[in-house]
């Protein structure tokens, strides 16, 4: 009997731990900054001089992410620059007005430092960490290093489909004239 | 006996709606690397023809009666809903999510099977061949319908998909600029085999039932 009273407090004991633990482990932990790795930065084209034109923004207003594509190769390459962001948060937060150069594929001179620019409208209120992406053809993507953005305000919904919609809705709709005329479940 | 049918119905119910509902996300996935859009449409084609084809043929010969594809592609094509408001929910422009179109497909498998009288081999034939070259028509009907696919690619940036994934170069004119070509080329042969996996699973499934039948 003792044992067995032994083995339910035992248990008890773990799982209050377990259900305590987490909470414990956050309050505890160190803080430790967010740092950005070497290797984001590509060994082909660097992105240099990064600048972020605000760090604390509306839903609705716009970021402007400038900078220098330094390349540091012989050959010359094809690329697209965009913004990529970290955030806790979901949602598609940011939509491109405009980039410098102009158009999406652009060519980069061998050796060559190319002014960017990216306009980019905030959607979605978080706090983001920003960076420059510039992705190149057979080579892969490159980021700069990033700042942290806060956005507030409230979200900006994306537009809607609405010809795919009706598409899948009247099928759906003659689908349904086709079931209640044959009642297959009528068999079953 | 009527007890086992029902429950071999359901059976079928859940593992078919659990099957497609990963298919859809899966194959869907490609769909929405939108810039990859053409050569993602025949994968998707392909594995949608397939997974259409072998669930509605099984389902029509299960319980014998014409219309029961529509029936089968309608509560399939509803899932899919679930599966398109994740996505929006992830925060993908609407215009990413393109979610199946089986309906029309099982339609016309339905009237495969009722015009030659309920013929087991007509539906696997005609059925089948149907099908794969219908499914690639109805789902293209929708990328006309969203906006250019490469122009939301370059104007959003994609919240869940990670840097090292991101397309450098368009993939459009993959395939010679002929998805659906493909598509319905490759998806009308497999799936008159996967029609004909429909029906076999379908006498395995009855001989399952006779064998339980001797408990009554």
């Amino acid at each position: 009997m003792k044992s067995k009273t032994t083995l339910v407090i035992a248990v008890g004991v773990m799982f209050a731990f377990g259900m305590i633990a987490p909470q414990v482990t956050s309050l505890i932990q160190t803080a430790e900054a967010h740092g950005v790795q070497a290797q984001l930065q590509s060994r082909f084209i660097q992105i240099s001089d990064e600048t972020i034109s605000r760090q604390s923004l509306s839903t609705g207003e716009i970021l402007v992410l400038s900078g220098k594509l330094i390349s540091l190769v012989e050959r010359d390459n094809r690329g697209w620059i965009s913004l990529f962001s970290e955030s806790t948060n979901s949602g598609n937060r940011w939509e491109i007005m405009a980039r410098d150069p102009p158009g999406v594929v652009f060519e980069i001179k061998g050796n060559s430092v190319t002014s960017y620019s990216v306009t980019a409208k905030a959607l979605e209120p978080g706090v983001y960490h920003v960076h420059t992406q510039l992705n190149v053809a057979n080579v892969g993507p490159g980021l700069g290093p990033g700042t942290t953005v806060v956005v507030d305000g409230e979200p900006i919904l994306k537009p809607i489909a609405w010809g795919m919609l009706a598409y899948q809705s009247v099928m759906i709709g003659a689908a349904y004239v086709v079931t209640f005329a044959t009642r297959p479940w009528k068999v079953i | 006996m009527v007890w086992l049918r029902r429950c071999t119905h359901y059976l079928f119910i859940v593992v078919v709606a659990v099957n497609s509902t990963l298919l859809t996300i899966n194959s869907g996935d490609y769909i929405f690397y939108t810039d990859w859009a053409w050569t993602s449409f025949v994968v998707f084609s392909i594995a949608n023809t397939l997974m259409t084809v072998v669930g509605a043929v099984y389902y029509i010969t299960f319980t014998g009666v014409p219309g029961t594809g529509a029936y089968y592609g309608l509560i399939m094509q509803v899932y899919t809903w679930v599966a398109k408001v994740a996505w929006y929910a992830l925060g993908y422009p609407a215009d990413f999510i393109v979610h199946p179109m089986w309906i029309p497909s099982c339609m016309l498998l339905d009237l495969a099977y009722w015009a030659t009288k309920k013929n087991k081999h007509s539906l696997i034939f005609f059925g089948g061949v149907l099908v794969g070259m219908s499914m690639p028509l109805f789902n293209m009907v929708q990328l006309m319908l969203i906006a250019d696919p490469l122009e939301t690619a370059f104007k959003y940036p994609r919240p869940t998909l990670p840097p090292y994934m991101t397309p450098i170069e368009p993939q459009v004119g993959k395939f010679y600029n002929s998805p659906v070509a493909l598509g319905a080329g490759a998806g009308s042969v497999l799936s008159v085999t996967f029609a004909a996996l429909g029906c076999k699973l379908n006498t395995w499934t009855y001989r399952w039932m006779a064998a339980w039948s001797k408990w009554d």
